[in-house]
């Protein structure tokens, strides 16, 4: 005997709501089609409950994609709160002094060109380009002024002569350091990504919609088709708490596959900060499983004490 | 323009150059297997009856490489026969240059490069939009990278080569190993992954192969 | 009665409220597995690149390989006398097998560099690298490493360590000092070449030739497209045996 079946059968000796039903069913209940019944109905429910539960599933995967990857504010926030513009700051420097070594200025001269602050400005405006669908480019004409203004009081001050010829030199000097800043600021493969990404946030509120108005669909059915309360909250609970074990089960298996802390980027400002976007949006996938298993949870009680009062009454 | 990429070909002859890098470590000497593996980069490719071959800068960068490492009998002729397989499907393309292959030809002949690189645990990437080849080892260190169709590609350029300065391409000169002595410091921004420092062929940006018509051969 | 109640207990905590989300989420989990996974598996194979054995290192240490071996060469010998001697072969045809030394990788310090008459002293590196150039001088790794027979290729920065080959002239001794063997090389010739200038340099050459080049002018202000060449033959250091 199935579970169902059995509690389909307790219900039946404890009485119910309906009392009047559920006696006709207790005089057929060995009847072969009333035994088909039995059996097809949880069956029905439990698969209406699996289409539940995977359409939470990927509503929650949704949402934190909605919550991550296609928001400007959680990589901006990354980047100000773990320390990137700092890493790029000093990356910028080492490469300007490299330049520095090989184009006839003194060590100093390189100091003043890479701060936190420009930095911030120049990424931030990357990153906001990219989210709002424009070309990912990075503005180079506030540095490659800053950079002309240094070179003119560096000339000035140690009283050297310009020709044309030097002109020229500077000028390819100013293009190089101008691509090592480009380098620095833009992010490897991001304007690949951008063009995807801006095109999916249509479609991923597309996909959003359906798939709630997919679930509601499902709850509906499942809470309108079901004379029993508890079994109302049962299937939901089940549902619930399948999509919040598959949502915590994604970034566990992905932290515990060890891949991200071997994500094999090269600068240390890229690599830091892309460990910690993949690892925050693990944790925003525990978030909502958090949300569901809460929601499970109270399901679950809910289960209990409708299946309770369906017992003592 | 003959000179600007004629084939793909050299992508399965770079993944063979690389191979090197990731068998096994710090065994010196070029062995009977390796000097099989350079032969194979000496031989040509014919595409749209149009021998190529690999630029000699790559053939000494294999040779180094080689020097490093330990590959076997096996390997190498596993790696061989598979490079064979992709030299045969390049000539059964018809294509005479890079432009000339469709995307699924793109497609197949990158898989087969894959299969030629994943004999000593390599694995190839090719971005599409930039055109550029990369390989790296299991260590996540890049050993090769390229641009096709771009020999004055610039591993130290911008993403957006548009905005900044374009014009340090030419495409009728051999990879140009001359740096800035003190230029190479930036990654290329479209091939990030790792290992700068030791880019097999990165410094001279571009792999391109010569063309050498079958009667200069012949000569 | 008894069963009736025991069936109440089962089936308010029944192994289908347990199992069922169990099965829920490998179901999940297996349709993603036959359903999306294929579709991305192009993305996959690009994302795996971008995957390692290990965790990147990212200091800035290089890994040196350099223990000088014992001079083998004449210290007395002067330039003058240098270029001399230089005319005749090498006085003793000294080998080194390669599978005796550690073969340098890329990156790697594996000797140094000294040009008296120049006061060039710099750690050499094999293939060009910001922290190798930031620190030494670099071999191409399209060329080879001393020894070996064929040209080698150095470069390094007109404002540190290859500043001083603007003192360049014939006849001055090149010193590399490589953790297998101690070479000297008598300078030929100084030219200026283009950048792209391919005539500047042969990596086909099949005797030993060493070029070292830097930016051109020294001291100019910004970078320049010439290149300063300074081109050195062989006088004497172990040929490499490259048998394994």
């Amino acid at each position: 005997m199935s579970e169902d079946e059995e509690i389909q059968g307790s219900e039946a000796a404890a009485g119910s709501e309906d009392n009047n039903e559920h006696e006709h069913e207790h005089e057929h209940r060995h009847s072969h089609s009333h035994r088909h019944k039995s059996k097809a109905k949880p069956v029905l429910y439990s698969v209406l409950a699996f289409f539940l539960a995977f359409a939470l599933f990927l509503l929650s995967c949704c949402a934190v994609l909605h919550f991550t990857v296609f928001s400007k504010d959680y990589m901006l926030g990354l980047m100000r709160n773990n320390g990137y513009y700092e890493m790029v700051r000093s990356e910028l420097q080492s490469g300007l002094e490299n330049l520095v070594d090989a184009s006839g200025f003194n060590k100093q001269f390189s100091e003043d060109f890479a701060r936190s602050y420009d930095i911030q400005k120049a990424v931030e405006e990357y990153i906001s380009s990219f989210y709002s669908g424009d070309s990912t480019l990075v503005n180079t004409v506030p540095f490659k002024q800053q950079l002309y203004s240094a070179i003119d009081v560096y000339i000035a001050d140690n009283n050297i002569t310009v020709t044309d010829e030097t002109r020229k030199n500077i000028s390819y000097f100013v293009n190089e350091a101008t691509q090592i800043y480009v380098a620095q600021i833009s992010i490897p493969f991001f304007s690949t990504i951008a063009n995807y990404i801006y095109k999916a946030r249509n479609v991923l509120n597309i996909v959003t919609v359906s798939l709630g108005v997919f679930a509601l669909v499902i709850v509906a059915v499942i809470f309108f088709t079901n004379s029993y309360k508890h079994r109302r909250f049962r299937y939901l609970f089940m549902a619930s708490s399948g999509a919040a074990l598959a949502v915590l089960v994604l970034p566990t298996l992905l932290l515990l596959s060890d891949k991200v802390r071997k994500i094999n980027l090269e600068t240390r400002s890229i690599y830091s900060l892309f460990v910690n976007y993949f690892n925050t949006l693990f944790y925003n996938f525990y978030i909502w499983a958090g949300v569901l298993t809460v929601i499970s949870v109270i399901l679950f009680v809910l289960y209990v004490k409708h299946y309770k009062h369906v017992l003592n009454s | 323009m003959k000179k600007f990429f004629k084939a793909l070909s050299v992508c399965s002859l770079a993944a063979a150059m690389t191979v090197g890098a990731s068998a096994t470590a710090f065994a010196a000497g070029i062995n009977a297997a390796e000097q099989k593996i350079l032969d194979e980069l000496n031989t040509t490719v014919t595409m749209a009856g149009t021998e190529k071959s690999l630029p000699v800068v790559y053939i000494n960068q294999a040779e180094n490489y080689l020097n490093t490492v330990e590959i076997t009998d096996a390997e190498a002729d596993e790696i061989i026969k598979r490079i064979e397989t992709v030299k045969s499907y390049l000539t059964s393309t018809g294509a005479a240059k890079y432009d000339d292959l469709t995307d699924a030809q793109i497609d197949e002949f990158f898989a087969l490069c894959q299969d030629v690189v994943s004999v000593i645990n390599l694995k190839i990437a090719y971005n599409k939009a930039t055109r550029v080849v990369t390989i790296v080892d299991s260590t996540g260190a890049v050993i090769f990278t390229c641009q096709i169709g771009n020999p004055g590609y610039n591993p130290g350029g911008s993403e957006d080569p548009g905005k900044t300065d374009p014009g340090k391409t030419d495409p009728t000169i051999d990879p140009n190993p001359i740096i800035k002595t003190g230029f190479d410091f930036n990654i290329p921004g479209v091939t990030a992954v790792a290992g700068l420092g030791i880019l097999l062929v990165s410094a001279a940006g571009v792999y391109f192969i010569r063309t050498k018509k079958k009667a200069e051969d012949n000569a | 009665m008894h069963k009736t109640h025991r069936s109440r207990k089962k089936s308010l905590y029944g192994k289908d409220m347990i199992i069922l989300p169990i099965v829920f989420c490998v179901l999940i989990f297996l349709i993603c597995l036959v359903v999306i996974i294929p579709s991305t598996a192009s993305f996959q194979s690009t994302a795996s690149l971008f995957f390692s054995d290990r965790e990147k290192n990212f200091s800035n240490d290089y890994v040196n390989i350099f223990v000088p071996v014992e001079e083998s060469y004449d210290e007395s010998e002067t330039s003058a006398e240098s270029s001399q001697t230089s005319k005749a072969e090498p006085k003793k045809q000294e080998t080194v097998n390669i599978a005796n030394f550690t073969f340098p990788a890329y990156g790697n310090q594996f000797g140094e560099l000294i040009i008296e008459d120049c006061q060039i002293h710099a750690k050499l590196f094999f293939g060009y690298d910001d922290i190798a150039l930031r620190n030494g001088v670099c071999i191409y790794s399209g060329s080879f490493i001393p020894g070996y027979g064929k040209t080698i290729l150095v470069a390094g920065h007109n404002n540190t360590y290859f500043n001083g080959l603007k003192y360049a002239q014939k006849g001055q001794i090149v010193k590399i000092r490589t953790n297998y063997g101690n070479y000297k090389y008598e300078i030929t010739d100084m030219q200026i070449h283009d950048e792209n200038d391919r005539s500047a340099y042969d990596l086909k050459a099949d005797s030993e030739n060493l070029i070292m080049y830097t930016c051109y002018p020294f001291d100019e202000l910004g970078l320049t497209p010439n290149r300063y060449f300074v081109y050195a033959k062989l006088i004497s250091g172990p040929v490499i045996d490259k048998k394994a």
